[in-house]
């Protein structure tokens, strides 16, 4: 069953159930109300009427002193009293004291218990008796009346039908105007639930869409909860579709990533076993076996130093561990490992050091600072120099640079060349030995400290490669 | 004799790919980057280009554009092998894409059967007083023909085709008689025995131990 028709069913059925059980309170209430005030006049009425017919009896007995004055004078008199309360509908009958019925003007016999039963308080018993052949409810009230020392029995009939008439008419007109007010408020309700739920519609059908991987906005502008839970499921859709674009891109880097990767361990296996394979079935002279050697030898050279990078990457992923060092012992070990590097390909390296201590990860360091100057020494041309400083700037940051006296990298490549396997120059780096990996590897360990790496250089003229690191207190992890 | 032009950025790779050449008796240019690729192409008549996609300069993609008007045919020769590239390679009008890494023999085979769809493949073949036309499908050696049956011709072809390279009996199999499950690798010695009778070739058509043959000369 759908939520509207829920809410629809759920608040119809408890309306008309509550609407029916107060109409009919009320009109029971009402008819107990007329009936007990119609009761007491009865009553008051019934001992006015017992006096009155006492006085009647005694005035008749003044006037004439015949003897005998009996019952059938007694019964006389009754029926010359009994006219003045026709028109009030109310009846009288009187009986002897043994039950026989002296005078009546009613047409019906008195209910028996009426008679015999027990005397109320007040010494008159009352009844209300349906005549089931006219459907008329009288109200009989009766009790021993003595009269010239002789005991009757008084009773008043009341036609109190108009009571029980009027309950009649009112339950007739609520049946009537009951289905009515139901179906006028079956409308409304029906009306409220459709338009309560067009909304928690319109929320189920975006959120269908958005799991179909369309991302967009409701459009509910209320104030109320459900307002509100458009609202979240915005701002839902809005995270969603951010995390969906980061994994997107981070995947995209990824395919990139491997992309070039199998296009740099291909390239030189093609050659290892393109060489190999002509070394084993082709006749060579001497000088070309000595060349596709060296072919094979330095392509393999190759492959190793690119999975030697792709190691450190990979060993990259592990939490680093910081630990205060002294930034001179730092700069001055990497002098000593670096010095006979450059020395060999005729390049003049110096260290210009700084004071004071820094919390990083040593290694990482370290294997950033070798992959600078490494890079440097590489560009750099016969007796250029290489140099490896440190400062502390104004606001209290460290900054180590490396810069050389090399070929510089063009304004336009200067963005790109922290991607992996990116290279300005790929011909000369493929011949120095270049994985194309190192400023990446540089590029991820200076992340993980949160320190920039600027590039400051000019084509012809060199390169300067600075580490900036953040303010000491926030390296802290 | 064919010429083919190897554009291929990586220097090793294109020495590899000359060097494989040649042995076959092709005449290979290199080029290392895309702009230099059209303007050769221009200004010679080659018959066939191996096309690296990764290029300096300008992409594998873009030289096709621009040299389709040569109707010169073009292998690409790249590292990417993913369906999608191949695809690409072979809708932008290449006739065949090779993936790295590569056996020179597969590159060789492939470049053959491209020349020979473009009637650009060798129609004579010669080895020493030896002449094979394959249009006349005849052999001479100093100008006498010589009967062979249609597998020595064959096989006698495949040497010819791939001089100073060891050929296995697996791969003569393979070419020669196209199935090597019924055959027994004998059948290939008992041939091998028959040509170098019938052309004097017992001293250049040498037993590799433990592989098959080689023609050197």
């Amino acid at each position: 069953m759908r939520f509207w028709q829920k809410i629809f069913l759920i608040s119809l059925t408890v309306l008309t159930v509550a609407i029916n059980i107060i109409a009919y309170m009320l009109i029971g209430n009402n008819h107990r109300l007329n009936r007990e005030k119609e009761l007491a006049s009865s009553r008051e009425m019934y001992s006015i009427v017992v006096s009155s017919f006492q006085t009647n009896v005694l005035y008749e007995r003044y006037r004439s002193s015949e003897d005998p004055f009996d019952a059938s004078r007694i019964a006389q008199i009754a029926r010359g009293f009994s006219y003045q309360f026709a028109l009030d509908k109310l009846f009288i009958q009187l009986n002897s004291s043994e039950g026989a019925r002296l005078f009546s003007n009613f047409d019906n016999e008195l209910p028996p218990q009426l008679l015999y039963g027990i005397l109320e308080e007040g010494g008159a018993r009352q009844l209300i008796g349906k005549d089931e052949d006219s459907g008329q409810v009288y109200l009989y009230i009766s009790s021993p009346v003595v009269i010239q020392s002789e005991t009757y029995f008084f009773t008043t009939i009341k036609d109190i039908t108009s009571i029980y008439e009027v309950r009649g008419e009112q339950l007739m007109f609520f049946s009537v105007v009951g289905p009515i007010v139901s179906v006028v408020v079956a409308a409304i309700l029906l009306f409220v639930s459709r338009m309560l739920t067009s909304r928690i519609n319109k929320l189920r059908r975006s959120t269908r869409l958005v799991s179909e991987g369309q991302y967009h906005h409701i459009d509910i502008r209320s104030k109320d909860e459900v307002g509100q839970l458009a609202g979240d499921f915005n701002r839902m859709s809005d995270a969603i579709q951010q995390k969906i674009g980061q994994l997107e891109s981070v995947a995209e880097e990824r395919k990139n990533f491997i992309d070039n990767m199998t296009h740099e361990m291909k390239t030189p296996l093609t050659s290892i076993i393109g060489f190999s394979d002509l070394l084993c079935n082709a006749r060579l002279d001497e000088e070309t076996v000595h060349d596709y050697a060296e072919s094979i030898y330095k392509e393999g050279k190759y492959l190793k130093a690119i999975s030697s990078k792709l190691m450190e990457l990979i060993l990259l992923r592990q939490p680093p561990t910081f630990k205060p060092v002294e930034v001179e012992g730092l700069l001055q070990e990497i002098y000593e490992a670096e010095e006979p590097i450059a020395a060999n390909r005729k390049v003049r390296l110096c260290c210009e050091p700084v004071g004071g201590r820094i919390t990083i990860d040593r290694e990482l360091i370290k294997s950033l600072l070798y992959n600078l100057i490494d890079n440097a020494i590489k560009a750099s041309p016969e007796n250029g120099l290489v140099t490896l400083s440190a400062r502390k700037t104004e606001d209290k940051r460290l900054e180590i640079t490396v810069s050389d006296e090399g070929h510089g990298i063009p304004k336009e490549e200067q963005k790109r060349i922290f991607e992996p396997f990116y290279r300005v120059d790929k011909a000369r780096s493929r011949k120095s030995g270049g994985a194309g990996l190192g400023l990446a590897l540089c590029a991820e360990i200076a992340k993980k400290h949160r320190a920039e790496l600027v590039i400051d250089s000019t084509p012809g003229k060199g390169t300067a490669v600075t580490v900036r690191f953040p303010d000491e207190k926030e390296v802290t992890p | 004799m064919p010429r083919i032009l190897v554009v291929e950025d990586d220097p090793t790779i294109s020495k590899l790919i000359s060097a494989s050449l040649k042995i076959s008796g092709y005449e290979s240019t290199p080029c290392f980057n895309g702009g230099d690729a059209v303007h050769m192409i221009r200004n010679n008549d080659f018959d066939l280009i191996l096309l690296d996609v990764m290029l300096p300069g300008m992409d594998g993609f873009e030289i096709m554009e621009n040299i389709r008007r040569y109707e010169v045919p073009v292998i690409f020769l790249t590292a990417k092998g993913d369906v999608d590239s191949r695809v690409k390679g072979l809708k932008s009008g290449a006739e065949d894409y090779i993936v790295k890494p590569f056996e020179p023999l597969e590159l060789l085979a492939r470049i053959e059967i491209v020349l020979r769809r473009y009637h650009r493949d060798r129609r004579v073949l010669d080895f020493r007083d030896i002449v094979v036309n394959m249009e006349e499908r005849s052999v001479r050696r100093g100008g006498e023909l010589v009967e062979l049956t249609p597998k020595e011709y064959e096989l006698l072809v495949l040497f010819l085709k791939h001089p100073n390279v060891a050929l296995s009996r697996d791969k003569i199999l393979d070419d020669v008689w196209e199935c090597s499950a019924n055959i027994e690798t004998r059948t290939v010695d008992n041939h091998v025995q028959r040509l170098r009778k019938k052309l004097g070739l017992e001293e250049c058509l040498k037993t590799v131990f433990k592989v098959g043959y080689r023609l050197e000369g």
